[in-house]
């Protein structure tokens, strides 16, 4: 009795309320300044907390590698972090920016370095002209290198370790060909073996003029504390040209054996778009339908429905040039064709037009994900520096909450027929031969397997 | 960043000034709001009072298991609709599980508040009405696939799954990993999971951080609205365990599918924010806080032995840990690693920290932690950890950063001796041999 009106009450109580209207937001824009000579300087003043989070980025990925030296542009970068700098080795480099409470992080793409580095604000002109000093004067000293190279070796063939490592670079590979970004970042055991000092110094020398350096700076500074604690530029440097264009090559299926592996990883995809594109709100939308969010299509159907794996995402990964589009999951070893069979079908369904629901939950996860990275001054600085490496101007994030807006059902319907096409996918399998081949062989769009070895 | 201030930013005094709302409902379900309107945001962060130290013999890895089943469904929110109500509106959310709390989020634009608090009281109301078998026996095959993934196919996982067993006497709430063992998840019944829900899910033993956008007057109506209703329940009895202790060196040897050694080095410590707990957080920056540190210095830099070296007070209610983890760079052994890393364990009693190494730390550990609670996800956990650690959200401000802030080099060498002279255990995962 006394339970039964308890649940009375819940019911009565416990109705679904009402969703107010969406709160509106907009993106900052940072000040940027530019000197004739030197780095621009990009700043985003927030005072709450004394803190600044500066991040440095330069445009020298690893799609500048040369073809025969994989791995270069990113070895540049870990010796900038961990090979010394002007008179400091490199214990005391980590030791000027500890005494400092804070130290660089790094990180590199086919587009960019970043350093970046998190500081109390009263320690900001110390910590600039440490950084400048990395940036500029790098010691490159072998002995460094040594030290530095058996790291990365080990890196490299840590990475052997993990399926999905395995697996994108296959794709990438597979996809792009000769293209610079079809290469590995970190390079192979060869290339990195064979790179000497004399290789790392070209390349800084070639790529981190301060024309080519951005300093973004996010918290308790402005413009002003910032053009002081920089000194003049040594070493102007300019924009290296943009990668070429990458060629659709034919859709291939290629097939990485791991004997006994209880999972493949799949990836499915084609050449996607580059970050410059006209259509970046609506495919960022699409992407977020089909496999951005625990809800999206192919989540659903891989892991919700049919019980495949313990995750399934998809979507157009951004750089200067074309960059690509895929599905990936990890999948049991089992449903590795069942589960290319429901990707390449959920990549087709998206061309037909997508629900109402659809439309305002990709516009709204896409809006939130961003609002989010905006309350963290690190993430900030990274989505800025995204702009930057990619040639975008930095109001894109604040004009992309009225674009995705605008966007209605036509228009991406227009750019899901324009920017995937089932017809043209290329599949990449890494796991169990024996038991995956015969699954590849018996779908209807498998025409011929490729072999390879990691 | 929250809406924060350092009273000081000399790190003398420093305390944040976060303001916020707390008060208790007649119910006992804790309440703390803090406005921040920089963002048009808003985070709900419900956790309740009970983890894997809770379960009882058989039933290891049920708490994370029950954190699953609180997404399958009520009768008025079908399984799947949680999610979907939720994204559908640019929402999204997620759960944890540790030894001793659960803990459950939503983040969204701020219009979603009311749905937040109403999908949350709705569970927390109606979950047991409509648990099935079949609802079980699903994501008992979830969370089985997540520990092979996480820890039985993870390069170096099953290292994670000996420690607290080794660490621990059998007796104790803490031998058992938060995933529990197969056999256990095997034995999990639709009749377990109310039984769990009955004793341990009441508004007593559990807090609501709302931290972002909204209006705190509105949001107090929405709480009294959705939660005040639920009856007063008992606060569920808790396992308290004393401290742990080694009484010998124990040692154990892996293997696991990788390419490098690894040794892992624990001792127990103080649990969290008793005495030497923030020593132990300093401690373990001057050991292996990034590129400065002394491990790194020493291994990476001096004698290139090291791949990695990782250093962490890992904390609990009942006790806590500290780790060193260290990979072997190729052409090393674990051995050539282990009296390495013991040669400076050494030379930490001949040379303890200096001031200068202090400074380094206080400073390294503070700024990462106000970077930290730069996510509004991670200051909602933040607040509600407080609260279930100290009974009292407030805290966080107070404490936050000032608990470094007395921390010199004669107390932190003094914790230094207590924590790791006492005995260790040492774990050793070699590679397996190839094949």
């Amino acid at each position: 009795m006394m339970k039964a009106l308890l649940l009375a009450v819940a019911g009565a109580i416990l109705a679904r309320p009402p969703l107010p209207p969406q709160p509106a937001w907009k993106a900052p824009v940072p000040s940027v300044k530019t000197t004739a000579s030197g780095p621009r300087i990009v700043v985003l003043p927030q005072h709450e907390l004394p803190v600044v989070h500066v991040l440095v980025t330069i445009a020298a990925g690893s799609a500048l590698d040369p073809p025969n030296r994989p791995g270069l542009a990113a070895a540049v970068a870990t010796m900038l972090q961990d090979g010394g700098a002007g008179k400091r080795s490199a214990p005391e480099v980590a030791q000027a920016f500890a005494d400092l409470g804070t130290e660089i992080e790094e990180h590199i793409d086919l587009d960019q370095v970043q350093l970046s580095l998190t500081v109390l604000s009263r320690n900001l002109p110390r910590a600039l002209a440490l950084l400048h000093e990395v940036v500029e004067e790098p010691r490159f000293d072998k002995s460094d290198w040594q030290r530095a190279r058996a790291r990365r070796l080990d890196e490299i063939r840590r990475r052997v370790d993990e399926p999905e490592h395995l697996a994108d670079d296959l794709f990438a590979h597979v996809l792009y060909g000769d293209h610079p970004y079809g290469h590995p970042f970190l390079g192979t055991v060869e290339s990195v073996s064979a790179t000497t000092v004399d290789e790392l110094r070209a390349f800084w020398a070639k790529y981190y003029g301060c024309g080519n350096v951005s300093y973004i700076l996010v918290g308790d500074t402005d413009e002003r504390a910032v053009a002081g604690a920089l000194p003049a530029c040594a070493h102007p440097g300019a924009w290296p040209a943009p990668p070429p264009a990458p060629k659709a090559g034919k859709p291939r299926v290629v097939l990485l054996d791991r004997p006994g592996a209880p999972q493949s990883q799949i990836r499915v995809g084609h050449l996607g778009a580059a970050r410059g594109t006209p259509d970046f709100a609506a495919l960022t939308l699409l992407e977020t339908v089909l496999g951005g969010s625990f809800t999206s299509r192919l989540n659903l159907n891989l892991r919700e429905k049919h019980g495949y794996t313990y995750g399934a995402r998809a979507s157009f990964e951004w750089h200067t040039a074309t960059g690509p589009f895929f599905a990936s999951a990890g999948v049991r070893t089992d449903v590795t064709g069942a589960a290319i069979k429901e990707t390449v079908a959920e990549i087709a369904g998206m061309r037909a037009p997508l629900s109402a629901e659809e439309l305002t939950k990709g516009r709204l996860l896409v809006l939130h994900t961003i609002v989010e990275a905006f309350a963290d001054g690190n993430e900030t600085a990274g989505y800025f520096a995204d702009l930057i490496a990619h040639r975008i101007a930095l109001d894109a994030w604040s004009k992309l909450p009225a674009q995705l807006a605008a966007l209605d059902l036509a228009a991406t319907t227009r750019a899901a027929e324009r920017y995937l096409r089932p017809d043209d996918l290329t599949i990449v399998v890494v796991g169990d031969r024996k038991a995956v081949e015969p699954q590849l062989r018996a779908l209807p769009f498998v025409k011929e397997i490729e072999f390879v070895t990691p | 960043m929250p809406a924060a201030l350092l009273a000081s930013v000399l790190l003398m005094s420093t305390t944040l000034s976060l303001p916020l709302e707390r008060y208790t409902l007649p119910n006992g379900l804790v309440v703390v709001l803090h406005e921040d309107h920089r963002l048009p945001s808003v985070v709900v962060d419900l956790t309740f009072r009970v983890g894997s130290k809770d379960e009882r013999a058989g039933r290891t890895g049920f708490a994370h298991l029950f954190e699953h089943l609180m997404f399958m469904g009520t009768r008025a929110v079908p399984n799947g609709v949680f999610d979907s109500i939720l994204e559908g509106a640019g929402g999204y959310d997620n759960a944890s599980t540790t030894e001793d709390y659960t803990n459950y989020f939503e983040s969204g634009p701020s219009n979603l508040l009311p749905t937040f608090l109403w999908l949350e009281a709705d569970r927390l109301s109606t979950l047991p009405d409509d648990m099935t078998k079949a609802k079980v026996d699903l994501q008992r095959d979830v969370v089985k696939n997540e520990r092979r993934q996480s820890y039985e196919n993870r390069p170096y996982g099953r290292a994670e799954l000996v420690l607290p067993q080794k660490l621990y006497a059998p007796s104790h709430p803490y031998h058992h990993p938060v995933i529990g063992s197969h056999a256990d998840l095997d034995a999990a019944s639709v009749a377990d999971v109310k039984a769990f829900f009955r004793q341990f899910y009441v508004p007593s033993n559990a807090s609501i951080v709302v931290s972002g956008d909204f209006d705190a007057a509105q949001a107090k109506k929405l709480i009294e609205q959705y939660f005040a209703w639920m009856p007063k329940r008992p606060v569920p009895p808790h396992a308290a365990p004393k401290p742990a202790a080694l009484d010998k060196p124990a040692r154990v040897r892996l293997t696991d599918a990788v390419q490098l050694p690894r040794v892992v080095m624990a001792w127990h410590s103080p649990a969290a924010f008793l005495d030497g707990d923030a020593d132990c957080d300093l401690l373990a920056a001057v050991l292996g806080g990034g590129h400065s540190s002394r491990l790194y210095q020493s291994l990476v830099y001096d004698k290139k032995l090291a791949e990695s070296v990782e250093v962490e007070q890992r904390t609990s209610a009942y006790g806590s840990e500290f780790l060193i983890i260290a990979t072997a760079q190729s052409g090393h052994t674990s051995a050539e690693l282990e009296s390495a890393i013991a040669g400076e364990l050494k030379q930490l009693d001949v040379t303890p920290p200096s001031e200068r190494e202090v400074e380094r730390a206080r400073a390294f550990v503070q700024t990462k932690l106000l970077h930290e609670i730069e996510s509004p996800v991670q200051l909602a956990e933040a607040l509600n950890y407080y609260e279930m650690r100290l009974g009292d959200a407030n805290q966080l401000a107070a404490r936050y950063l000032a608990r470094y802030d007395a921390i010199d080099a004669p107390r932190l060498a003094s914790w230094a001796g207590k924590v790791l002279h006492a005995p260790r255990l040492t774990v050793v995962i070699e590679p397996e041999a190839r094949k």
